[in-house]
Parts: C-alpha cells; structure tokens; sequence
C-alpha cells in the first residue's frame, strides 16, 4: 500500500473524518485539564485501574513523531507498540482491526498533519496483576483475533455502511457490551449495557429490547450522536458526551442514519438497568466466563 | 337551605384536614418538597428540550412553538437558580445533586447562567422560523447542560 502524505489534502480530509469517527479525540485529548487534541487524554477509571491516552501528535520525543505507516498499522489492526510490546485492550485495537486498508492510510495522514504537542505521557495506574504489560500476551492468545471488513451480502448497502462503522469506528459494542474479569466482552450480551461504565457509571443497554431502547426510533439515534440529546429532554455526559462532541456530531446524516440501522437491527436482550428497580439485571454476576465467542464479529 | 348547610360542613370539614395534614406533613419550603418541586422543574426543561427536537428532527410541524419550549428552558432555568438552597442535597432525599454544588456554587451559579444565554439563544434562533436555525442552536445548548450535569450531578448508577 502507498504511504498516505500528510501533503495530500484529500487523504487528511477523510482521516480527519474517520480519526473523529473513531473517536480518537476523545480519548486522546485531555479536556478537562485543557488538553491539545490528541496530545494525550484524561484519566480513564475501569475496573482494572486508570488508564491515560498517550499523546498522538508527531511530536519527536513523546508523540509518534518517528513512527512509521506500518507502526501505526500494527498498533491499530494488532494491538502492537513499535519496541514490540503490546498494548491494554481499552485502546480499542480488537475492533480497529477491522476498518479498511486505505481508511487506516487516511488516518494516518491525518494524523501526520496535526501540529506536534510536546506534552508527555502519563503512565497507567492499574492494579496487579494487570500492571504488568506482558498480561496483555495472554489476553491476546485468549481473546484476540484480528478483523478484516466484508461487507455481508445479505443486507442492504446501508446497514453495511452502519456496520463497519458502529463496530469498527465509534466502536459502541466495547463499552455497551459487558465484560469478563479479564477484560474480555461478554458478546451473548452484547450490546446489552451494565453497571461497571467509566467512573461507577452505568452503560445503558442500546438493544431494542423493552428494557433497552425499543421506544426510540432512528431519528433518535441520529438526534443523540448528533446533539448529545436523548429523546425524553435529558442530555448525556461522561465519556459519551466527549464522543459525541469530538467524534459523531461531525459524521454526516447518511452515515449516522446507518448506524442508526444498524443498531436498530441488534438482536433484542432483557436487560433492565434502572437504578428503581432493585431486581439485579439478568445474570450479571454469574460466572461469565464461557460466553466469550471468539467468531463474533462486534 | 339544607344544601347550603351541607356544603358548608363539608367545606369547614375539609378546612381543618388540610390545616392538620398541612402542619404535620408539609411545611412550606421544606427541604424535601423544595427537592421534589426542583425535579419537576429540570423534568419540564427536559419535556420542552424532546419537543424541539421533535421539531428539529421534523418528526412535528410546530417550530411556531419553538420559542414557546426555548422561554420555558430559559425560564426554569432561571427558576433553578433559587432551588438548589443549602440542606437540599441527599439529606433530604432520594437526589443526584452533589455536595460540590454547594462547595463550589460560583461554578455551579456560573454554569447556569451560561445555559440560560443557550437558551436565550435558541429563543432567537426559534423565532426566525427557520429549522435550520434551531438545529444550530441545540449544540450550544446541550454542552450548556453539561455544564453542570458533568460536575454537579451525580452520574446514573
């Protein structure tokens, strides 16, 4: 594949694009504490401790500034540092893997493009065993494997479209689906919300199942990427804002009516998860381990 | 006559159950009722914010009552800033408000007022007529919820 130039002005157009579809930004950038974008993010809760986004900017010394093309398609489709480590799997690259050749040269065009930051990283603060980087070797063998985009013939050009872009780029399913203790998405449930979101939050389900959102329609969908506004009157916040903010809000109509498809069209599963109702949502405490399915593709 | 007396009893009757069930229940202004009244008002704000979108998204022909949902945004907005008094935390209640609204109410104060100029501003963009208008202005004024939904209220568990 031809390396993308940073001097090419149609390719950083699309990766700026694709890069916000992605949600890099919202990560990557440190608002709260008035950040550049890109220059490295905010603290992340999870359960396994704080994460930070690393600075994406060229700068030479705490940016990528001397990465190649291939670096960055390694770190993006194998979840693999240029000194060979690899990387925790909240950087999303199990789903990354998926987006298309020629996407991944837009962005890395895009991101050539962007003014260095000299802003230096903040290292992860998580708890052992987890601290140590070489888990990540394991969890790789146990629950990794790389992606690649086909389109699925028996449904519409459009719900393709949602489709590659809801699992591989605004990456819904790796904060809606639940997951294991170690880490791994619980894809029998997927899409289906818990309790363990960011900061103690709780993810809402987003199937369409009465205890999820059967009652929006895809205007809806479309209204919240677009204005951060659910249908009722209230206003998201948290990680999901930022999302919105720096990510859906510049996606185009066509492109979030497809995702809006798309996630209409996810098979409906109960699980209710209203702070009112006391019932503990459907085996949320099980031993979960067995329905991870390393075929699926969310 | 006998009517006129009827009504008469029933209405004294009435009288003193509301003085009694007044006095022992609810005081004017307590801090739970004061609460409850709060959430109706941010429930109102928020009934008004899904009609706009209804409009905006042209799901509804009314952007004539645009204006009417951004000056009742603007008002209860405005009414907020008289509902968060001291005491009205979760010591009174089942709330999400969060003891940082009162240890930094100049923030808080602050986020209000500028959700309240979103909100003027999406009075004006409504009284254009122009849907256009309205779809630019709810971007504005959903980062002003955030603005203290992000700090002062308490994320959904």
């Amino acid at each position: 594949m031809a390396a993308a130039s940073p001097d090419d002005p149609d390719a950083v157009a699309r990766g700026g694009y694709l890069v916000r579809a992605g949600g890099c930004i919202a990560c990557h950038t440190d608002f709260k504490g008035g950040g550049a974008p890109l220059a490295g993010g905010g603290a992340i809760e999870t359960p396994f401790g704080t994460f930070y986004a690393p600075n994406l900017t060229p700068d030479r010394q705490f940016g990528i500034g001397r990465w190649q093309m291939t670096d960055f398609i390694a770190a993006m489709t194998r979840g693999r540092a240029p000194n060979g480590g690899l990387y925790y799997p909240v950087f999303p690259y199990p789903v990354y893997s998926g987006m298309t050749p020629r996407d991944l040269s837009d962005m890395w065009a895009y991101l050539r493009s962007v003014p260095p930051v000299d802003r230096p990283n903040t290292a992860h603060a998580l708890a052992f065993p987890f601290s140590l980087r070489a888990v990540n070797l394991g969890w790789q063998a146990m629950f990794f494997k790389p992606r690649s985009w086909r389109p699925e013939p028996k449904q519409t050009a459009r719900w393709n479209r949602g489709a590659y872009l809801a699992r591989h780029f605004l990456h819904c399913g790796e904060c809606h689906t639940p997951r294991n203790r170690l880490g791994a998405k619980r894809t029998a449930r997927a899409y289906a919300g818990h309790r363990q979101g960011p900061d103690g939050s709780t993810v809402p389900n987003i199937t369409s199942h009465q205890s999820g959102i059967a009652a929006w329609n895809a205007g809806d969908i479309v209204w919240l990427l677009q204005t951060g506004f659910m249908p009722q009157g209230d206003d998201i916040q948290g990680e999901m804002a930022l999302l919105v903010e720096h990510g859906s809000k510049h996606l185009t109509d066509a492109d979030l009516a497809a995702v809006a498809d798309y996630i209409l069209a996810l098979p409906p599963i109960d699980n209710l998860l209203k702070a009112e109702k006391s019932a503990p949502a459907a085996d949320e405490e099980d031993d979960d381990d067995d329905d991870y399915d390393y075929d699926y593709d969310y | 006559m006998k009517l006129i007396d009827t009504i008469a009893r029933s209405g004294l009757a009435a009288l003193a159950i509301s003085l009694v069930l007044g006095t022992v229940a609810h005081a004017v202004d307590e801090p739970a009722n004061i609460l409850k009244y709060r959430q109706n008002v941010m429930k109102s704000i928020g009934s008004n914010i899904g009609n706009i979108a209804m409009v905006a998204k042209g799901e509804v022909s009314f952007i004539g009552n645009t204006a009417m949902n951004a000056r009742a945004i603007r008002d209860g907005l405005g009414a907020a800033a008289t509902l968060f008094p001291e005491g009205t935390g979760t010591e009174a209640g089942e709330t999400r408000a969060l003891p940082s609204i009162w240890q930094d109410n100049a923030k808080f104060v602050a986020a209000l007022e500028k959700a309240q100029r979103a909100a003027e501003a999406m009075i004006a963009a409504a009284e254009t007529g122009d849907i256009g208008e309205v779809r630019k202005a709810i971007g504005a004024l959903g980062k002003s919820c955030g603005g203290c939904h992000e700090d002062f209220r308490k994320k959904k568990e």
